[in-house]
């Protein structure tokens, strides 16, 4: 049973990840850094504190924390662009890219944790 | 439409696959996540190699690049986790372990998404 909840989040984690970033770059917000990427990972982290707080129940833990919000935030991809804006020659924006995801992320997760 | 479809069942493997790693290391709670920490560096790998392989010599259909790339290894791969983890761990005192999660799992991502990326564009 805990199988299909992470299945059944994951699909739509995924698919909302995947329409929030295609939404955000057509609208420019990765011109200078990957701000759509960025949004999706530091909101879900936040989004996952408020849920271990909680002490949600096993469908609210393991479909929408372990599923839909695992799915939703990536970290394959940030370091793709951390990577790619190395290869731009952008050392600069990479280096800021990635301190502010880590910074941004945890501090998210435990304002998240506090609140909830 | 279709490519959504699509990327809902490439987001279910990944996370199906995402949880399996999870538990075959037996995560608890508090305890050291080496289950996150593998799949994320793992994820890492393949999604370089995939970039320079399959993305960028247009060896695919670009709707399953989306699937794969963004949709199954996108959901193996987590940041949410990764952040509550490290709050557990800090909220445990385990704060040398924090900064060690923290530490490998960034600096082991990069390396390894750059060396994915590395090999796939080598001639073969």
């Amino acid at each position: 049973m805990t199988w299909l909840l992470v299945a059944i989040g994951g699909a739509f984690g995924a698919t909302a990840r995947a329409a929030l970033v295609s939404w955000s770059k057509e609208n420019g917000w990765h011109r200078v850094l990957p701000f759509g990427t960025m949004f999706v990972n530091v909101s879900g982290s936040f989004l996952l504190g408020l849920i271990v707080a909680r002490g949600a129940g096993i469908t609210e833990t393991v479909g929408v924390g372990i599923g839909f919000l695992g799915a939703f935030t990536t970290f394959s991809t940030f370091n793709m662009e951390i990577i790619q804006k190395i290869e731009a020659g952008e050392g600069r924006n990479a280096l800021l890219y990635g301190i502010w995801s880590y910074t941004l992320g945890i501090l998210a997760a435990a304002a998240g944790y506090f609140l909830g | 439409m279709r490519l959504y479809v699509w990327m809902a069942v490439g987001g279910a493997l990944g996370s199906l696959l995402r949880y399996l790693v999870d538990r075959m290391f037996a995560a608890a709670p508090g305890v050291f996540p080496w289950g996150t920490m593998a799949a994320n560096i793992a994820g890492c790998f393949l999604l370089g190699w995939f970039t320079s392989r399959i993305i960028q010599r247009k060896a695919w259909p670009s709707m399953w690049e989306a699937v794969v790339g963004t949709g199954v290894i996108g959901a193996f791969t987590t940041f949410s986790t990764f952040s509550m983890e490290t709050i557990q761990l800090i909220e445990n005192g385990a704060l040398f372990a924090a900064g060690i999660y923290v530490l490998v799992s960034a600096a082991g991502g990069l390396v390894t998404a750059g060396i994915g990326y590395r090999s796939g564009r080598r001639r073969s």
